[in-house]
């Protein structure tokens, strides 16, 4: 046997896919070449130590772990929920304000339409009421 | 609690059986991420991290697939954001590599602690040559030949997660082998 078919018989020999005959003839050149047989003990020993790898276990604590961070992580989402709330509120209270001041200002022309003089009163009253609103809104 | 009862009650959002499930699939998804990363805590953090992705996104799985498909899928996902950033880290420094690989050896030799010193040390080392080795493959080799020698998927199960055909699979382990060998052999030449 040639070096080079060592060589590329080397995997499956890995494999454990040779037959019993072509096994023989590769531990016959193994034992006349040392090159081949120092790569067939390298290769062995990278596998060897990925076989170790594979039997390492993870930590007894860690479904404990994993579960502790799961509820932090759903404890964090409320708090983000509950913030995102807080700004949800102030949005409705800015619709309202923008709803309101659009509503005077349409009664204001309608107003200014039919009559000239008793405008002025009535809006300042519907403003002040309005922000009044908005500022208790606001604080909760 | 069967196997498939206990994904039907995590998609119904069950959280009782959350510790079940992660009791249930831990093994697997913590010797999946160990294959990409070869350091225990690393990999025990990535295991975390893709449970707490699985019960976070449960309602985007699709019952009648195979739950250990989509689990899996999230775990090398999950492994390869985490090389991809520790790569991002360790090439602006300078040394590269080469001076992550000796922090990462100080990292692993206190996780094993039944071992002798000698046999730490050869463990390390070992691992160090794992990583560097596995490093050098393109993406797709390096999926395939982790499934399949670190959880012994078969060409089908890794198939399922990869979306390629079995053929694919046959075809990236295969030259995932002849790489490896290459690129150890070509180490004991020098
Ligand atoms: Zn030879």
């Amino acid at each position: 046997m040639e070096c080079s078919e060592f060589k590329d018989q080397l995997q499956s020999m890995l494999d454990g896919q040779l037959s019993a005959a072509e096994r023989s003839r590769m531990e016959n050149h193994q034992q006349q070449c040392p090159r081949c047989a120092a790569e067939l003990g390298w290769m062995q020993q990278f596998y060897g130590a990925i076989e170790q790898e594979r039997r390492v276990t993870p930590s007894t604590e860690l479904t404990d772990r994993i579960l502790d961070q799961w509820a932090l992580n759903r404890l964090k989402g409320r708090e983000r929920n509950l913030v995102f709330g807080r700004v949800e509120r102030l949005f409705i209270a800015a619709s309202i304000l923008i709803a309101i001041l659009g509503g005077v200002k349409i009664g204001d022309l309608i107003h200014k339409m039919e009559t000239k003089d008793r405008v002025p009163m009535e809006l300042a009253l519907l403003d002040d009421l309005a922000m009044e609103d908005i500022g208790a809104l606001i604080e909760n | 609690m069967e196997e498939q009862e206990l994904i039907r009650a995590l998609v119904a959002g069950e959280p009782q059986v959350f510790r079940e499930i992660i009791d249930f699939y831990k093994d697997k998804v913590f010797r999946t991420c160990m294959g990409f990363v070869h350091q225990r805590e690393d990999a025990e953090d990535l295991t975390q991290e893709v449970f707490i992705q699985v019960f976070g996104n449960i309602r985007s799985f699709r019952e009648g697939s195979a739950f250990s498909t989509w689990i899996y899928r999230i775990a090398v996902n999950a492994s390869l954001n985490h090389l991809r950033k520790k790569k991002r880290l360790l090439f602006p420094t300078g040394f590269g590599w080469w001076t992550g690989a000796s922090e990462e050896k100080e990292r692993t030799s206190h996780h094993e602690t039944s071992q002798s010193p000698e046999e730490e040390m050869l463990a390390s080392e070992l691992s160090e040559l794992i990583d560097r080795s596995l490093a050098t493959l393109p993406e797709k080799q390096r999926i395939a030949f982790t499934l399949s020698k670190y959880e012994e998927l078969s060409q089908k199960e890794i198939s399922a997660i990869m979306e390629l055909t079995e053929g694919a699979v046959e075809s990236l382990i295969f030259r995932a082998k002849k790489n490896l060998q290459e690129r150890l052999l070509s180490r004991i030449k020098n």
